[in-house]
């Protein structure tokens, strides 16, 4: 079979008994999210909790994962929110080599079901597949686990495991694989709650593909023409020999004179990659120098990522002075990922030169955090730790000997062994700092008297919805439209394809111009220079979420794609959006147009919303689930909503988004799915379903 | 033998006569340095494979791992996207650098120093694969050099891959037929890093002769 395997796995953890089932009735759900949230539909009945024994994850790729397109190394998991409201279905990606060793075992999807009363781990080596004692490996870090693992099972076996966060149910929990590549959403807690401190994957096999000459050309077609660096940022941020504009902001970092400082061996340049070499592209993103700053530049050792992806994303660094906190001086991340908890403190102390303080702080805090298993939500836990000690709550929860036993001088002394001092309390599930890690909707109900409607309302926390979800884009990228791509989701959106557009690097007449042809006038404005809502805007963000949740399916990184732009002038840099579908007809040998392929990629996310709706048990989305906090309402208090400086929201305005929104997608006007809209997607059965339940 | 062919094989051998043990202390020009795409320091630590045809230099320092050359090689050769059956082996080292020893933190790998010590054929003069090959069906290419399975011959035995020092040659899941290395440098053209250079022995030849 060409692009699918044609097969879920199914491991049930209650019996240890394994089975293979056909995939085929969910490939009209592409791969991936759609065919992970359509298993969940089917199997999970609403009502069930995410740490019940009922509760499933379901982790699914899709045609395109490991065919060699770039950036297809991405994997889907679906399952049950542990930390928003309603505890209602999630999605979470994870990268590093997931995707292509599920394909290579033989699996569309790995389908974990039950509870076992014991540590264990799922093997799993082609059609073998086994569930293993793991008692010896239950308290281990997730470096230590996969070093264990790799070593008993074979050196090359694609670990995932769960840290002391996820074994102690931490709803901030998380999934780790390789170096620091993570599933979010609290998925670690419900492998802990499964008593699943791994998975492990070594396959022999691989993705089929129609026509392998096809998929070879738009690989080069690809990387030559269309791709520039991190999130498609198609201008390089300093002037060099090819580019016509450049721009600070952009993450095409590489260029003469930049280099991986501490490559072995010395330095090696990232030099100029201009458009068509795509045995240099590789170069162009120095990602450790633009989250850290210069002074990460002579601890960069190389670029790495997840399999496939050829822009490299993680910045590799070594830091010799981590020796003296007994830990690896090594470690790799992307973007926040890169200092997750360093802002814990409130000063930093340096080694040997201005500014290495900081550094050794976030790296240090992120080698810790990936050990632990423990989820940031895109800076949320830690904005909710600094806001207790910030506003003196820390005093007031915390039981009297827990608070004198901590040394909280070091947090204004510079002393980072503050950071695991808190980190390492909050995977206690006994300690109460444990209970600022549930999520900021929990952290809401259970603290409201103390802490009032500030917290969950406030610009430190920057939720995009009360629902405890963190904003991840949201208006700082086009307004409403940045704002309306989260709607769709029970979590941060992590929706890129609109972020991407409008920190591409091109001025901003190029992006309006290529944008607006197709999505028409008016639907991207100035950048902190916001007009009212508009039906293109509302196109723009259906737009945006519906391929992000394409890419999530059929796996692609939406973090690089789709190919809005390109890097080449002469073709007016207007990129390519109907690649996608380029690669479903070469890899599936189905000719299938953009339209056809966006359609599939619509059907899971129409089904999300339902779902969501059915688990809230009312279908009045608007005012239970899409509700933007009051500081997007007030931020810069001295400037006027619409006017030049600005990115705050205006609430009427935001009702008429929504509005548009819903109207894009075929919902009422309460955000809910109708049954027309449902029957459209062959959703029929779903429809029924929320009739039964008085939700239709 | 053309006179052509010959001069490239004189190149070859003066080369590995060269680098007989590795670049380590081998004086380089700055010449041969910018062929080989490296600074005298890093080359003590590059690979290489000096085959009949070409010769292919694989740098460590400049591997991140991505793994395009598996999915090239595969792809390229098999028409399937299948890390596995791939002719240059990055995904076991890359890790661990090999076998987890108690010292991984400080080893190679992603989990160590990210020195990633990848593997692919040697095309061996007197190949212990084709040597040790039981029914023969592993020859040299007349045009090529490179030794290569004759499928129809092979028996699945799997004594090339025991025989090879770095067992390097797979077996093939579904047939259980040997495939290796053909020299066909899909695995080049897909590295977006060039931490995998193919070179001419043409221009091994001027970079020698240039001197400093």
């Amino acid at each position: 079979m060409n692009g699918w395997t044609g097969k879920l796995l199914r491991v049930n953890l209650t019996t240890r008994e394994t089975g293979v089932e056909s995939s085929e009735k969910y490939f009209g759900y592409v791969g991936g999210k759609g065919m992970a949230t359509r298993i969940l539909y089917d199997e999970v009945p609403a009502g069930v909790k995410p740490y019940d024994p009922e509760s499933k994850v379901v982790m699914a790729v899709g045609p395109n994962s490991g065919s060699s397109a770039p950036c297809s190394g991405r994997t889907t998991l679906c399952f049950l929110s542990t930390f928003t409201k309603g505890n209602a279905v999630v999605d979470a990606h994870i990268g590093g080599d997931v995707a292509t060793q599920l394909k290579a075992c033989g699996y569309d999807a790995l389908i974990i079901e039950g509870a076992s009363d014991v540590p264990v781990y799922i093997n799993v080596k082609d059609d073998k597949v086994t569930v293993e004692d793991a008692a010896a490996l239950w308290g281990m870090t997730t470096t230590e686990t996969t070093a264990a693992l790799c070593d008993k099972e074979g050196t090359g076996t694609t670990v995932m495991s769960i840290g002391k966060a996820g074994e102690n149910m931490i709803n901030l929990s998380c999934v780790i694989t390789g170096v620091a590549h993570c599933a979010g959403g609290g998925v670690g807690a419900i492998f802990g709650s499964k008593k699943l401190k791994a998975i492990c994957l070594y396959g022999k096999g691989g993705t089929q593909v129609a026509d392998p000459k096809r998929v070879l050309a738009l690989n080069n077609y690809v990387m030559s023409d269309l791709m520039g660096s991190n999130n498609n940022h198609v201008v390089p941020n300093t002037p060099q020999s090819f580019s016509e504009y450049d721009s600070p902001r952009s993450r095409w970092t590489g260029h003469p004179g930049l280099t991986w400082g501490a490559a072995p061996g010395g330095p090696v340049d990232t030099g100029e990659s201009a458009p068509g070499q795509p045995t240099l592209m590789g170069y162009r993103c120095q990602k450790a120098v633009f989250d850290h700053g210069m002074i990460a530049e002579k601890y960069t050792t190389k670029m790495i990522g997840c399999t496939s992806c050829p822009v490299r994303c993680y910045g590799a660094v070594s830091l010799p002075q981590l020796k003296k906190f007994g830990r690896n001086t090594t470690h790799a991340n992307t973007c926040l990922g890169n200092n997750p908890y360093g802002g814990l403190m409130k000063a930093y102390t340096d080694f040997e030169e201005e500014g290495d303080g900081k550094l050794t702080a976030s790296v240090y805090s992120a080698i810790l955090a990936d050990d632990l298993g423990l989820w940031d939500n895109y800076g949320e836990l830690k904005a909710t730790l600094n806001y207790f000690m910030d506003n003196g709550y820390m005093e007031k929860i915390l039981k009297p000997e827990e608070y004198a036993e901590i040394d909280w001088s070091k947090r204004e002394s510079g002393d980072i062994t503050f950071i695991a001092d808190i980190l390492t309390r909050v995977c206690d599930k006994n300690h109460t700092l444990s209970t600022l890690a549930q999520g900021a909707y929990f952290v809401d109900k259970q603290y409201h008297d103390l802490i009032g409607d500030d917290y969950i309302n406030s610009a430190a926390l920057t939720l995009w919805s009360t629902i405890g979800a963190k904003r991840h884009h949201g208006n700082e990228c086009a307004a409403q439209v940045g704002m309306l791509t989260n709607v769709v989701y029970n979590r941060d959106g992590m929706c890129h394809t609109i972020v991407n557009i409008t920190g591409s690097g091109l001025p901003y007449h190029l992006q309006r111009n290529i944008v607006e042809e197709r999505f028409g006038k008016g639907c991207l404005d100035m950048p902190k220079n916001y007009t009212p809502m508009n039906e293109a805007k509302a196109r723009f963000a259906k737009f945006g979420v519906v391929r992000q949740a394409l890419h999530d399916s059929f796996t692609l990184c939406n973090w690089v794609w789709p190919m809005t732009f390109s890097p080449r002038k002469e073709r007016g840099y207007k990129g390519d959006l109907s690649v996608e579908s380029q690669y479903f007809s070469a890899i599936t040998g189905k000719e299938t147009s953009e339209e056809e392929l966006d359609f599939m990629a619509e059907r899971g996310i129409q089904l999300a919303r339902a779902m969501t709706v059915k688990t809230y048990g009312t279908r009045d989305m608007r005012h239970e689930h899409d509700v933007i906090p009051e500081y997007a309402y007030s931020t810069e208090p001295d400037v006027p909503v619409f006017t030049e400086g600005t990115v705050k929201m205006e609430k009427e305005d935001w009702q008429l988004a929504l509005s548009m929104f819903y109207k894009e997608f075929g919902w009422d006007e309460n955000g809910a799915p109708t049954r027309e809209t449902l029957e459209k997607f062959d959703l029929k059965d779903v429809a029924d379903d929320l009739e039964a339940s008085g939700l239709l | 033998m053309s006179k052509g062919l010959m001069n490239r094989e004189y190149t070859r051998r003066e080369f590995m006569k060269m680098t007989a043990k590795g670049l380590a202390g081998v004086s380089l020009s700055g010449s041969m340095l910018s062929l080989l795409g490296t600074t005298l320091a890093q080359a003590e630590q590059l690979q290489l494979y000096p085959n009949a045809e070409y010769l292919l230099v694989f740098n460590p320092a400049r591997c991140t791992g991505c793994q395009r050359c598996e999915l090239n090689c595969t792809l390229a050769n098999d028409g399937v996207a299948q890390p596995y059956l791939s002719r240059i082996h990055v995904r076991d080292y890359a890790q661990f650098g090999g076998d987890v020893t108690t010292e991984y933190l400080d080893d190679s790998g992603f989990f160590g120093n990210f020195s990633i010590p990848a593997e692919t054929c040697r095309q061996c003069k007197d190949a212990p694969c084709m040597v040790g090959c039981p029914v023969k069906a592993i020859n040299p290419d007349p045009v090529t050099g490179a030794r290569v399975v004759d499928e129809n011959v092979c028996i699945g035995c799997g004594a090339c891959v025991n025989n090879c020092p770095w067992h390097m040659p797979r077996l093939r899941p579904d047939t259980g037929k040997s495939t290796k290395c053909i020299n066909c440098g899909a695995c080049v053209a897909g590295c977006p890093t060039s931490a995998l250079k193919m070179i001419q022995w043409e221009d091994v030849a001027t970079a020698m002769n240039a001197g400093a």
